[in-house]
């Protein structure tokens, strides 16, 4: 596969997009220039450092610094899907560095090591950090919804809770229903981006189903043709 | 047992029933046979288990919690002033139920009872202890029998 490298010169056409926001900004009055300067700057330093630190693991090529890369991207995700919920407690970031490993890894090395059996050695950078990284970011948003819905939970229903303690239940009992619409939340976002996926396969279907009709339905002359073709055959 | 009973939906049976299915009381079951006597102290009928939780009154939701914690047999009940909310026919019938579970076996249960209801304290407790603050600032032994 042949690899497009970009210039300076086209980062900079990309980065020029933002003087479109700061135009409307100053348009509309919305003083945000001096934040759009200061994110804009914030990100190409990050995007930079990043970069120094992919460079260093993708020459070196070894299982141990992609593993370490993914470990470091794998507790960055735990931390901000903390940072995502509106309440949180004791112990919420090591359950949620948890949440994330257990989800991301799990699915990465299936990844790895099943569906892309092929690609020798299975810890590729180029493969191994933005598969992870894509299923890091969808687990970072289930855990963070799961979260976030089960601390809301447990804090408008508290009474329940409390009350099934008191009658004997053990804390997951007492928990249950609200780990269980949590759970509920925290899959919605990768159920609905299955249906999109479903919807657009099946518009693209429908879109060449309709062109079909049409070309047989315009006079027939091409199904006519097939059905005689088919009896010359016979 | 809270100041306000917190109901799951569904029937009365069906909250009386969800002890139960706790695994701290696998090994017992359900009875109506336990149930039925306790509804007749506090005038209700074997239809009142048919009841939606959410069509109960607050006495009515109080009552079924409280008999909900006393069909388990329980040494101890902690009630957090169980009757602030209730009229006072419920709250005699609620005091009524807590004092026959009590008279059962009065060796061996107990209960302690927040309130801010000086004549109920008098009517209902053994020993009274104050507080102001969260600070003990007294305490009374009395006998029930010597109560008005």
């Amino acid at each position: 596969m042949k690899y497009h490298e970009l210039l300076l010169f086209d980062v900079g056409l990309a980065a020029a997009l933002i003087v479109i926001n700061a135009v409307i900004s100053i348009a509309l009055g919305l003083k945000l220039g001096r934040l759009l300067v200061l994110a804009a700057v914030r990100t190409i330093l990050q995007l930079l450092l990043i970069g120094m630190v992919l460079e260093s693991v993708f020459s070196l090529n070894k299982w141990y610094a992609v593993l370490g890369l993914l470990l470091v991207m794998t507790i960055v995700a735990g931390i901000s899907a903390v940072g995502r919920t509106e309440r949180c407690y004791r112990g919420a970031y090591i359950d949620s560095v948890i949440a994330v490993s257990c989800s991301s890894w799990i699915v990465a090395a299936y990844a790895l090591l099943a569906i892309f059996r092929d690609i020798q050695p299975w810890y590729q950078p180029q493969y191994a950090i933005p598969l992870t990284g894509m299923i890091l970011g969808n687990s970072l948003n289930g855990v963070s919804l799961g979260m976030n819905r089960l601390s809301e939970q447990l804090a408008t229903q508290r009474d329940q809770v409390e009350a099934m303690l008191t009658l004997g239940a053990t804390r997951w009992e007492a928990a249950r229903s609200s780990v269980r619409q949590a759970v509920h939340t925290g899959m919605t976002p990768i159920i609905i981006m299955f249906l999109i996926a479903a919807a657009t396969a099946l518009g693209t279907v429908c879109v060449v189903l309709l062109s079909c009709r049409r070309l047989f339905n315009a006079d027939h002359q091409f199904l006519a043709a097939l059905i005689e073709k088919d009896r010359g055959r016979r | 047992m809270q100041q306000r009973a917190t109901l799951i939906d569904g029937t009365v049976e069906e909250n009386l029933r969800l002890p139960f299915t706790f695994r701290s009381h696998h090994q017992r079951e359900y009875s109506r046979q336990t149930i039925l006597p306790l509804l007749a102290q506090v005038n209700r009928t074997e239809s009142f288990l048919d009841r939606s939780s959410r069509e109960l009154s607050g006495g009515e939701a109080q009552i079924v919690a409280l008999i909900r914690a006393v069909q388990l047999e329980p040494s101890l009940l902690l009630l957090d002033e169980p009757t602030a909310a209730l009229d006072e026919e419920s709250t005699l019938m609620v005091e009524e139920l807590i004092d026959r579970w009590f008279a059962e076996l009065p060796t061996k249960r107990a209960f302690v009872w927040v309130s801010h209801n000086k004549e109920q304290v008098a009517s209902v407790a053994n020993q009274v202890v104050t507080m102001n603050q969260g600070q003990l600032t007294g305490e009374v032994n009395q006998s029930r029998e010597q109560l008005p």
